[in-house]
């Protein structure tokens, strides 16, 4: 058994302990995904702002709907199926925002990073949700469109709309 | 936009999507668990699971009521008397034979 599979059998422990009730079994799984699934809001919200606190509702919203997970072993791609959708609708209901982010040691000069970060704040909130999946975390057309619940042929539409977008954008600015 | 630039935007948001977040994941854990207070993990029924539901409620409805069947009416041995039995028990007499009333006449 290799520690990957230690690790999968772990959380499926984790899973199936929490679908009975044990919130502390659940509270293991929030910590351990919590960084990733905040990256992801991050990245469908196209900003810092409201991306922990939506993270936070889907995983109390995930909680009360544990029940209907009929396959634990699939529990992180329902999560982040939750934290998308949720995030999309709560960019829908918000006027885009973009602010600084925090610097961190290894980041690229404030004025580069706030500019990808504008850029990436201009697209649709699908758009932009397609793109981060597609893009940044490397997810075939068919898995991004189950997370988002869309046809990977509108995967492939919202990309190619929202790079051309980007891409006007930049020639825009230079 | 060039490769090169897609790359570049590609690398800078990543960096800024990965950073990590503001909240600790144990003060995440803490959060989420108080706000879990009240809330049942409930299991949700399938669609299929409803309407096997409401199935077997309309059948067991029916059994047990299943509705009082129209009456013929009674016809009296003097031919012009129809006896109605509403649903209530009411009885409601209809005499064919008889006439109006003076007064009812026009």
């Amino acid at each position: 058994m290799t520690v990957d599979d230690f690790q999968a059998d772990d959380r499926l422990a984790r899973v199936r302990r929490a679908r009975a009730g044990d919130r502390e079994a659940y509270g293991d799984l929030v910590e351990e995904l919590w960084p990733r699934l905040v990256a992801l809001a991050r990245g469908v919200l196209g900003t810092d702002a409201d991306a922990e606190d939506v993270t936070q509702e889907a995983l109390v919203h995930a909680w009360t709907r544990l029940g209907s997970l009929r396959r634990p072993e699939k529990f992180e791609p329902w999560l982040r199926k939750i934290v998308s959708r949720r995030s999309i609708t709560h960019a829908r209901r918000r006027k885009p925002a973009v602010e600084p982010a925090e610097i961190g040691a290894d980041d690229p000069p404030v004025s580069d990073r706030v500019d990808a970060v504008q850029l990436l704040a201009t697209l649709a909130p699908r758009q932009r949700a397609v793109l981060y999946l597609t893009w940044i975390e490397g997810c075939s057309d068919r898995e991004a469109g189950r997370l988002l619940g869309i046809r990977p042929a509108t995967v492939r539409v919202q990309r190619f709309r929202g790079l051309e977008r980007l891409r006007r954008r930049v020639e825009e600015r230079s | 936009m060039n490769n090169e630039g897609l790359r570049e935007l590609e690398q800078r948001i990543r960096a800024w999507t990965s950073r990590p977040p503001a909240l600790s994941p144990k003060t995440a854990r803490t959060r989420v668990l108080a706000r879990l207070e009240g809330r049942r993990s409930r299991p949700a029924f399938s669609l299929a699971t409803a309407a096997l539901v409401v199935a077997v409620l309309a059948v067991g409805s029916l059994m047990l009521h299943p509705g009082k069947p129209v009456e013929p009416p009674v016809r009296t041995p003097g031919g012009g008397l129809l006896v109605y039995e509403l649903e209530s028990g009411t009885k409601v007499y209809l005499d064919l034979a008889a006439r109006p009333a003076e007064g009812e006449r026009r």
